[in-house]
């Protein structure tokens, strides 16, 4: 026997190519025709049937045809001895094998095997649809992918960063920028009010933990330990029908993650390193001292004046504060009083030069390294595969003091025996995250770095003469914002969370009869977090504003252990034009979470900054939290000739979550797909390359709730019985009422799909349309009142998502160039059908600003007071034709008066003001290819969705007690000086309704952001194989270079609320970074 | 290929049959109904919180005295944009369904009620039975105490006995107020079966077998079933030789004293005790320079003890109670820790004499004694035949008995509502003179309550609201 290996035509690029094997006797014949017959499989070693083959002889003369069986067989019996030939396969979706100028020997040895290459962007991708693969050709359902080429070529901190803007209809959110911070990924919308909308995430088989809880200060990312070079492809199961499979989690959509496995060949070493410098992709341009100095007296005299005028006094801007404090009957010695002009802006509206004039962002933020390097080496023999890779990040945040360092290693090992085959994969993740609290609002006890630098006044320095931080503004008088010196507070506290991470999976599969194979699988993910903060002495004290104060200490220990365990018996048969796949399992999933908290004070000093060291401890906790989940599943996957698809899967779920009455759910679904492009009757119609219509039907369930939900909690409720006063006596009532018949929140689903390609592949599309409706949703609804309580978490209510999804890809060769471009719209629309009897429920997000949840409207409305504009003069404040605003004067806002009764007041003049939700969600990404040159762009795009920047209250409000964005300076000064017409007068003390949450607070949260740019050169193999090297290919990568939008705060992907009914809001937020890289791809 | 099939059965088998225990899984670090409930002491601790649910706010803590006082002729709300005019509109039945007082006070009534009603649906748990029926009773006395408030507050209500879910509730129905009347009064002949004549020691101050007939007694005069009414207070009533120990103290300012909790004249009170934390109590607004009806005050006979009950004391600038409600603050918690007295002799002897003279005017006899006993304690003249001649003219005098006698004391409205006479009262008032309408005797239900419920046939607003 010999094998002969044929190369591949290089037609579009080099991952597209077809290798071919085959094998053939060498024995000479002189007989004139005999057999050659031949096989046909995929890569994979899956026989194909129905592939065409063309045998023409190299010298054009003879042209023979065949087609393979079911067997992937074809046989040829008119082949002349002695004879060359040239064969071309093909098969849709697959790429054409040719074997050219194969000499036909003598007798029956004439053999060959071909193996064909699937066409990558169409039809025939292997995809990951949970327990199990599929040809993306056989897929009924809706599962968009990506694929290691995708997510390797630029750099990336994680997966998210990867996925932003890729996939249509997956939405990936990054609220905050904080090095190792997490993201919210939204597939197809928000379908829950209460309960989460995190997506399940599947790694190796494997569902993590949904534990969200508090690591380092924020919602750690869980993907974050996983390497992003070691990531295979990413799988998202949208529809219903696809996510079903994963039953009472699969709501929100699933994330199946695969990473790389051995192949069997010699060792293939990589390294993939990058290493560049992050900045802050935007400042907020505020006001320098004179400017602030300016608001201040203005503001102030605005104040007097108003006062005044209550009282029927007169009075000059240039009285002194001892006059002001006469004519307005205040104490002598009372400096706390917000009509005073402060002496530190004296000699700033005197333009006195060379004052202090501190540019407190210039300040915080800083020029920041990041580094990432993989080092993975892979390969194996017939029986043995493995693929281990280490990992090292070092991200340093753009604002001093903040960092992420990471260190990962990876093993993946497969073993066959014989029937068996075992494997593992196991990830190993030790963090480090330096944490700033850089979210909420300036001046809270988190003590925000960033907001505090918005707010805090240029007048004073960074340090003192002597270095050391100047603390003076936390102690200003005059009701000026006491803003604890941001740099200070960023340098001086330390709060650090020490993060390991283990996930693995081992497996062992044995096939017990041919085609029937039973597999067990055990996962674990494991984490620990460990916290240390410290807050030291020389920070002024909260109260006093003095240093040194009391040093504060917290230690916190949170530790997740989540394991499951799968049994499965699959069995996959192929009979004539009948497929089948099918799958049976139960599984047994259960994770619990330790968790302490410790916060101590009086420690000595600040030099040992352990708990060992304090004296007296403040606060204690320490609580364990389980969950366990308990499943049956079954799925059948039914082909008929390649190209009618059914499949149907049900999956029975029982949790610890829900109430005895209804701990199990069962979650049916089916699909159907038709390949149209393989019927007759559309062979002749040639642009058409490919067809397939899909419908799916699933039910799927959400049980992202608290671990105990369907109890009652009980609190302390002590009494004191006993002669005299009495003695306290212990009492524990329900604080939280029960509810047995707690249970899943479910979705059920439709989705349609169509997917073409035209011109040979040249143009894909896939345009999916989806009707979501989630019922019984887990709703904190107000309940009876005669029950005892006045809101119970009960399964109440529909909310209806219905989108569309369009993806067009497309490949061209432009001479030497070849050109991928990809683009993706989503559409989503979401209403809520019922909320249990109620008609609306409103929320407050951080005590300011309002949102209403009502039926017939999206989930989470803006409900606000609408700004009309500013009262110009006092005609306008008297003419009926505009609303009353109790107290405005000219220069204060008027408001729609929503209610029509004349006088605006801040509850019945609300009305629904926008929504985060975006219209629609687009992103864009092309790709050219010249020779060794690689360059590539990506957009990602949201449109129509609104924000609520209430940082705003503060810094433009006019107000002047904290500093002001340079937009105040074209505040309202007169009527003929009416500024930009959005900015109200300076006044210390707004009248009017200026400073209640309304559309002046309100941003339009549309944009269009560049997130990355890559150019690549990978050398000519030619040179590289002198050193032996396989592939290095070099890039740079500016990432977030551009961003194009309204949005007046930092980053428009903001929400410092988790709470679904309150998304939207900033309150201070990490900006964006903007980053330029240096990479390198080597392997050998 | 045999064994396989076996190891997998076996372990469907082992997987499948810890399938119950694996998915039950109690909290461990928060005390829920799933872990409560569950042993003799769990029962005391809920006992001790539905005693606890008496000092809330919107309870004997705040609220009811607005909804049964500041509503009746007595005193008038002098802070009509206080959470703007919540309790003034009470005051002055200007008081509309989304009333945040109406409101939170229905709710803690039921709140409360539930408290009880897990107590009695777990009660199997206590192995005592003495204990167990002390527990019991407890709890009915103190849910027939909330539905009596209930009622009296709205009239017809949803009667809630057993612990009910979400959904459960939403089919309840307004109950009349003859079937929660039933309710109360089967809690309340259980609760006397049940409980003790007198708590001494560390459980003084919990309801005792007297307490139950004391209020049995008040639930029967205001559905005017004298004789029944009679029937239970003649075990209460001899003075010195009750069972009880019950008997009017010889100084009336004795009563209220904070040195002198517990006393012979208190049947049942709201105990707190201002040097734990959460255990005392701020001054209620009304308490601190009341704006009290000046017809009542000069009610009084010169020589009544109880008058000077009205004056105020100065605490501090700010702190000036009258001196029924006089205290200290704490230091520390910066809270006073006056008892709030529910029930007390002198309101036995009262309402006996009132049940005799409505059976029957006898110009000799317990009425008379009883209501003189009252009088002289507080150095009132006493009335005589001569004076009182007739039924309708005792009947008067033993209203206005207990206008004199309980001022502050949270049943000056309901005095008013049980005898007919509130329009006529409110139109004669001293303070600001208010025509009200019959409708106008119970509140609305909460408007929150209506729209959950909406069952405008079964549960119904009260008309004109």
């Amino acid at each position: 026997m010999q094998q002969l290996k044929f190369k591949t035509m290089k037609k579009w690029q080099l991952l597209i190519s077809c290798f071919l094997l085959l094998l053939a006797t060498t024995k000479a014949q002189t007989t004139i025709s005999t057999n050659v017959s031949g096989t046909v499989t995929t890569e994979t070693g899956e026989l194909l049937n129905g592939v065409s083959v063309k045998i023409t002889s190299t010298d054009n003369k003879t042209t023979v045809a065949a087609t393979t069986n079911e067997k992937g067989i074809f046989t040829i019996t008119t082949l002349k001895v002695g004879t060359a030939y040239n064969f071309t396969f093909n098969y849709v979706g697959y790429e054409t094998g040719y074997v050219k100028a194969f000499t036909i020997k003598e007798g029956n040895g004439n053999s060959l095997l071909v193996r064909l290459k699937q066409t990558a962007s169409t039809l025939d991708q292997v995809v990951v649809v949970g327990y199990g693969t599929q040809n993306k050709r056989d897929v009924s359902t809706s599962v968009s992918s990506l694929k290691a080429a995708d997510i390797n070529n630029f750099p990336a901190t994680g997966l998210d960063k990867a996925l932003t803007g890729k996939l249509a209809g997956v939405q990936v959110l990054q609220p905050g920028g904080a090095p190792g911070a997490g993201i919210a990924i939204l597939v197809r919308g928000r379908g829950t009010i209460t309960a989460g909308s995190d997506p399940l995430y599947v790694v190796d088989g494997v569902p993590i933990s949904d534990n969200s809880s508090d690591g380092p200060g924020f919602k750690v990312n869980p993907l974050n330990a996983i390497n992003v070079n070691d990531i295979e492809s990413v799988d998202i199961l949208k529809d219903a029908s696809a996510s079903a499979i994963y039953g009472s989690r699969g709501a929100n959509g699933v994330v199946i993650i695969t990473t790389k496995r051995g192949k069997k060949d010699k060792p293939v070493i990589a390294l993939n390193s990058y290493y560049g410098t992050q900045e802050a992709s935007k400042k907020i341009k505020m006001m320098d001292a004179y400017e602030y100095a300016d608001l201040i007296y203005e503001a102030r005299n605005a104040t007097y004046f108003d006062l005044l005028a209550d009282r029927g006094l007169t009075g000059s801007v240039s009285d002194d504060n001892a006059t002001r404090r006469l004519k307005l009957g205040a104490a002598a010695s009372n400096d706390n009083l917000n009509y005073l002009m402060p002496p530190e802006i004296f000699p700033y509206l005197n333009k006195q030069q060379g004052l202090p004039n501190t540019d407190w962002q210039n300040e915080i933020f800083t020029k920041a390294p990041m580094q990432n390097h993989t080092i993975s080496v892979g390969g194996g023999s017939e029986n043995i595969k493995y693929y281990i890779s280490t990992n090292y990040l070092d991200q340093q945040g753009i604002v001093i003091n903040s960092a992420y360092k990471k260190y990962g290693g990876r093993i993946n090992v497969d073993a066959n025996y014989q029937k068996l085959k075992l494997g593992a994969s196991i990830n190993y993740n030790f963090g480090v995250y330096n944490f700033l609290p850089t979210e909420g609002r300036f001046n809270d006890a988190t003590e925000n770095v960033i907001s505090g630098a918005l707010a805090a006044a240029p007048f004073y320095s960074v340090y003192k003469a002597d270095g050391a931080y100047n603390f003076d503004q936390a102690r200003w008088l005059f009701q000026q914002a006491n803003t604890n010196n941001p740099v200070g507070l960023a340098m001086l506290k330390t709060d650090k969370t020490f993060e390991t991470k283990l996930l693995s999976n081992l497996f062992a599969e044995y096939e017990i009869l041919k085609d029937l194979k039973y597999k067990v699988s055990f996962g674990a993910d494991i984490s620990n977090y460990k916290r240390d903060a410290f807050r030291p002495s020389t920070l002024p004290d909260f109260v006093s504003k003095l240093a040194p104060s009391n040093p504060i200490g917290n230690y916190r220990t949170n530790s997740i252990t989540n394991w499951v365990v799968e049994n499965t018996l699959s069995f996959n048969k192929k009979l004539g034009n009948h497929s089948i796949k099918s799958i049976a399992g139960f599984s047994a999933q259960k994770e619990r979470q330790d968790a302490s908290n410790i916060t101590a004070t009086g420690f000595p000093n600040d030099i040992t900054q352990t708990l060992n060291a304090a004296t007296t401890v403040t606060a204690f906790s320490s609580t364990i939290n389980e969950w366990s989940l308990i499943s049956g599943l079954a799925r059948l996957q039914y082909s008929f000739k390649n190209k009618y698809l059914l499949s149907a899967a049900v999956r029975t779920d029982g949790s610890s979550r829900f109430g005895n009455q209804n701990k199990w759910g069962y979650f049916p679904s089916a699909s159907a797909a038709w390949i149209v492009s393989d019927e007759n009757f559309m062979k002749p119609i040639k642009t058409v390359s490919s067809l397939k219509i899909r419908a799916s039907y699933g039910v799927t369930g959400n049980f992202q709730i608290g671990n105990y939900g369907s109890y009652g909690l009980l609190s302390a409720s002590n009494y004191v019985f006993g002669t005299g006063s009495g003695t306290l006596n212990n009492g524990l009532a329900l604080s939280t009422a029960s509810n047995k018949e707690l249970g899943w929140e479910k979705t059920s689903a439709v989705n349609l799909g169509v997917e073409i390609g035209l011109f040979k592949e040249k143009l894909h599309a896939t345009v999916e349309l989806y009707n979501n409706n989630t019922k019984d949703l887990l709703l904190n609804v107000p309940v009876p009142l005669n029950t005892g309580f006045s809101t119970n978490l009960v399964n109440i209510g529909k909310v209806n998502n219905k989108g569309i999804e369009i993806t067009l890809a497309s490949t061209v060769n432009i001479g030497a160039i070849t050109l991928t471009n990809t683009a993706n719209y989503s559409k989503n629309i979401n209403k809520v059908i019922d909320l249990g009897g109620a008609n609306s429920i409103i929320t407050r997000a951080q005590g300011v600003v309002d949102f209403i949840t009502q039926v017939g409207k999206p989930i989470a409305n803006f409900y606000t007071l609408v700004q009309t504009g500013i009262f110009q003069n006092q005609a306008a404040i008297a003419d009926a034709k505009n609303a009353k605003v109790p107290g405005a004067k000219p220069g204060d806002f008027m408001y729609k008066d929503v209610n029509g009764d004349g006088v605006i007041d801040n509850t019945n003049d609300r009305e629904i003001t926008g929504n985060y939700m975006p219209k629609f969600t687009y992103g864009f990404s092309s790709q050219a290819q010249y020779k060794m040159i690689d360059l590539s762009v990506s957009i990602q795009g949201v449109y129509g969705n609104t924000i609520a920047n209430i940082n705003q209250r503060h810094m433009n409000s006019a107000e002047g007690y904290a500093n002001n964005t340079t937009e105040v300076l074209e505040r309202w000064r007169s009527e003929t000086n009416p500024g930009n017409g959005r900015i109200a007068r300076a006044n210390r003390a707004h009248r009017g309704f200026n400073a209640v949450s309304s559309t002046y607070h309100l941003s339009d949260g549309s944009y269009l952001r560049v997130r990355d740019i890559t150019l690549g050169v990978t050398l000519p193999s030619k040179i590289l194989a002198k050193a032996k090297i396989t592939n290095l290919r070099c890039y740079i990568t500016a990432q977030n270079p551009i961003t194009f939008t309204k949005y007046n705060s930092y980053n428009p992907e903001v929400s410092i609320d988790t709470n679904p009914l309150t998304p939207g809001v900033d309150y201070g937020s990490y900006p964006l970074a903007r980053s330029f890289f240096f990479g390198l791809n080597l392997s050998f | 290929m045999k064994h396989s099939i076996v190891v997998i059965t076996v372990l469907c088998v082992i997987l499948m049959s810890c399938k119950k225990d694996f998915l039950t899984l109690t909290p461990q670090s928060q005390i829920t109904d799933g872990n409560f409930y569950k042993t003799s002491n769990d029962i005391t601790q809920a006992v001790t919180a539905s005693y606890a649910a008496l000092q809330s706010g919107s309870m004997y803590g705040g609220h009811f005295i607005t909804l049964m006082e500041t509503r009746s002729d007595n005193i008038e709300d002098i802070n009509p944009g206080g959470n703007a005019g919540r309790d003034y509109n009470i005051d002055q039945f200007l008081a509309k369904a989304d009333n945040g007082a109406i409101r939170e006070s229905w709710l803690a009534l039921y709140n409360a009620i539930s408290r009880c009603n897990n107590i009695i649906a777990n009660i199997s748990v206590v192995s005592d039975a003495t204990l167990k029926a002390q527990y019991e009773g407890e709890a009915k006395f103190l849910r027939a105490l909330h539905y009596f408030n209930i009622v009296r507050l709205w009239g017809n209500a949803p009667l809630v006995l057993t612990p009910i879910s979400a959904s459960e509730a939403k089919k309840q129905i307004r109950n009349t107020t003859i079937e929660v009347y039933g309710a109360i009064e089967a809690d309340l002949k259980a609760a006397i079966t049940a409980l003790p004549t007198s708590f001494t020691g560390t459980n003084t101050g919990r309801a005792t077998q007297g307490a139950a007939k004391a209020l049995l007694a008040k639930v029967l005069l205001t559905q005017k079933k004298y004789a029944e009414a009679i029937n239970i207070l003649k075990d209460l009533v001899p003075a010195t030789t009750n069972v009880y120990g019950y008997r009017l103290l010889p100084n009336v300012a004795d009563v209220f004293s904070v040195s002198n909790k517990n006393n012979a004249e208190i049947i049942f009170a709201v105990k707190y005790n201002k040097a734990i934390v959460g255990q005392g109590h701020g001054l209620n607004q009304y308490f601190n320079q009341p704006s009290i009806d000046p017809l009542l005050t000069a009610a009084y006979n010169n020589t009544d003890t109880r008058k000077d009950l009205l004056n105020t004391v100065t605490v501090n600038a700010n702190n000036k109670p009258v001196k029924k409600y006089q205290d200290t603050f704490d230091p520390s918690n910066n809270t006073l820790g006056n008892d709030y007295i529910i029930l007390r002799y002198a309101d036995v002897l009262l309402m006996y004499a009132e049940a005799l003279n409505e059976v029957g005017y006898s110009s000799t006899g317990d009425a008379f004694t009883y209501l003189n006993a009252v009088r002289a304690r507080a150095n009132a003249t006493t009335y005589t035949s001569a004076t009182l001649i007739n039924q309708l003219d005792f009947k008067n005098a033993v209203l206005l008995e207990r206008r004199l006698e309980f001022p502050l004391e949270l049943h000056r409205w309901f005095d008013l509502v049980r005898t007919n006479t509130a329009i006529t009262a409110l139109q004669n008032s001293g303070l600001t003179k208010i025509t009200i309408q019959p409708f106008q005797y119970i509140y609305p239900v909460p408007q929150d309550e209506i729209n959950v419920m909406n069952n405008p046939v079964g549960f119904p607003q009260n008309p004109q609201y």
